[in-house]
């Protein structure tokens, strides 16, 4: 049995009369140690899917298990740490006040946590301002500090919305590397992010959601072996971009041309080869690595086709 | 245990230095200075109650309406009846000195010392209702609307319930619901009645600790999803 498991999970909102699906049908499972990133448009879910594994809200359909035990039950709580957004934190407490507070709930021992606290400041590199009123903290200090509270509570799985988003880049690069060892230490992490670079960087796998659906589970390992031929249209040629998509599944129109993939036995030399034939002036190519925006938009521009 | 004390700890932080309850303090000690003026231990203690009822209404506000102290309640891997409780012990806490300073006005009010004993109790026990009432109701219908409402019921639950029969004569059709409500409630008539003698009044301000407790961790645990926005601000 996986460690987190999801099956057919799916979460209404409102009532009958006006009921809005948030999430519907989300089936994934990871096991310890690994890191999936979220990504998807607003509204597609991600927060929910966030709030649904770390126990905040309840499920409509469907079944989630942390470690066996389902989800928002005090087992399942006793292993899950959340950082929502925007970060939730009294006010009028200091930081350290705060994560002595939560390390209370998790620890009996006074060393035991002094080190959980000591590890989470380490983590979330809080020192500078750990001991000021949370009042005072500035956007990025208070995701910090929700970064750490949900270090202390998330023994096994740390689930993290937005947490990287208002983080200076400097810090950004550390945190991902602290979070790296978190993973390594044996700590599943969620994090949901509008940062797709920083998703591609931190996780192992990504989850692709749209329209409350998940779209795609993309371990990240594929996109490093999947290319991508760029080709810049000039002017005229930009007419030429719907039959281009017709002909090669899985082609995204860019804003100066067409990214298809290079996949199914598809070389660059055939795609101008094709080109030449129908007279398509190609202004430039290249080749790059599929990226996990190519899948997100494949992902909306499907749903959207669909509507 | 642990997780017992870090709620306490969370309850007294939390309403020590919330500003409202700041200037609650300030007004308790005001009232209570006018009331030492009068002398007389009646007037001294239907003060005590409706300065301690406050207190209580304002603090349980900040024991689970704040997105944050709400966001705890569910971040806690303690068995449910603790969070509630520990936050309770907490504000009762940072409230326990207005009610020692109350007794001293009443003692040199001329009070016995038997009947100090009891106002303590009872001002303890009015104390603890109202907050765990208000920790209650402040995760259903929003910290403002619990903290509005109870403050408005201290303040006039000093009437009788055959007062207000009087006052909504007019009214029949909110007459009886009214007086029912005051039958029910624990109000400042209660308290004050309490002081008499009598198992019935106590045991009711005690059912509403109870209940109280019971309604915030239920409401904190399964029932009431928030929306955190706005947490970090003050």
């Amino acid at each position: 049995m996986s460690f987190l498991m999801l099956r057919g999970a799916g979460r209404r909102f409102g009532p009958r009369c006006r009921r809005r699906t948030a999430l519907w049908d989300c089936t994934f499972q990871a096991e310890l140690g690994e890191v999936i990133g979220v990504v998807g448009p607003n509204g597609a879910g991600k927060t929910t899917l966030l709030r649904l594994l770390a126990g905040e809200i309840q499920l409509t359909t469907g079944s989630i298990t942390v470690a066996g035990h389902p989800a928002g039950t005090r087992p399942a709580r006793r292993l899950v740490g959340f950082a929502p957004d925007p970060p939730v934190a009294p006010p009028q407490l200091a930081g350290t006040e705060w994560l002595q507070v939560l390390a209370r709930h998790r620890s009996r021992s006074e060393a035991e946590r002094t080190r959980l606290v000591g590890s989470a400041i380490e983590t979330a590199e809080l020192h500078e301002f750990v001991r000021r009123r949370i009042a005072g903290y500035s956007r990025g200090m208070a995701q910090r500090l929700a970064l750490a509270a949900a270090v202390i509570c998330g023994t096994r799985l740390v689930v993290l919305d937005e947490t990287l988003s208002g983080i200076d880049p400097l810090a950004h690069r550390r945190l991902r590397e602290r979070l790296l060892r978190l993973a390594e230490s044996g700590r599943s992490i969620v994090i949901a992010s509008h940062d797709l670079s920083a998703v591609e960087r931190l996780a192992t796998r990504a989850l692709v959601l749209a329209g409350g659906r998940l779209k795609a589970d993309v371990p990240m390992a594929t996109l490093a072996s999947e290319r991508v031929a760029e080709l810049t249209l000039g002017g005229a040629a930009l007419a030429g971009v719907d039959r281009l998509l017709a002909r090669y599944p899985g082609s995204l129109r860019t804003g100066y041309g067409v990214a298809i993939p290079l996949t199914r036995g598809v070389t660059v030399e055939q795609i101008l080869g094709t080109m030449r034939q129908e007279r398509v002036a190609v202004a430039a190519s290249r080749v790059r690595y599929r990226a996990l925006e190519d899948i997100l938009v494949a992902a909306v521009d499907r749903r959207e086709g669909q509507r | 245990m642990s997780a017992l004390i870090a709620d306490s700890l969370l309850g007294v932080m939390l309403v020590a230095r919330h500003r409202a309850f700041v200037l609650g303090l300030l007004l308790a000690g005001a009232l209570l200075a006018v009331a030492a003026t009068a002398g007389d231990p009646g007037v001294v203690r239907r003060t005590l109650f409706v300065v301690v009822g406050t207190l209580g209404a304002l603090a349980g506000t900040q024991l689970t309406g704040p997105a944050a102290a709400h966001f705890a309640l569910r971040r806690s891997a303690a068995p449910w009846w603790i969070p509630p409780v520990g936050r309770l012990l907490g504000g009762l806490t940072v409230t326990c000195p207005v009610v020692a300073i109350g007794l001293v006005v009443l003692l040199r009010a001329g009070l016995q010392p038997a009947a100090l004993v009891q106002s303590a109790l009872l001002a303890l026990l009015y104390l603890g209702a109202w907050m765990a009432v208000v920790a209650g109701a402040a995760p259903l219908i929003g910290e403002a609307a619990a903290g509005t409402l109870s403050v408005l019921l201290v303040w006039v639950g000093g009437i009788t319930p055959s007062g207000v029969q009087q006052l909504l004569a007019g009214a029949p059709y909110l007459q009886r619901p009214a007086v029912l409500a005051w039958n029910v409630l624990p109000l400042g008539w209660r308290a004050e009645r309490a002081t008499a003698g009598g198992a019935t009044d106590p045991l009711l301000l005690g059912a509403w600790v109870v209940v109280g407790l019971l309604v915030a961790a239920w409401g904190c645990d399964w029932v009431v999803v928030r929306d955190p926005a706005g947490a970090t601000r003050r």
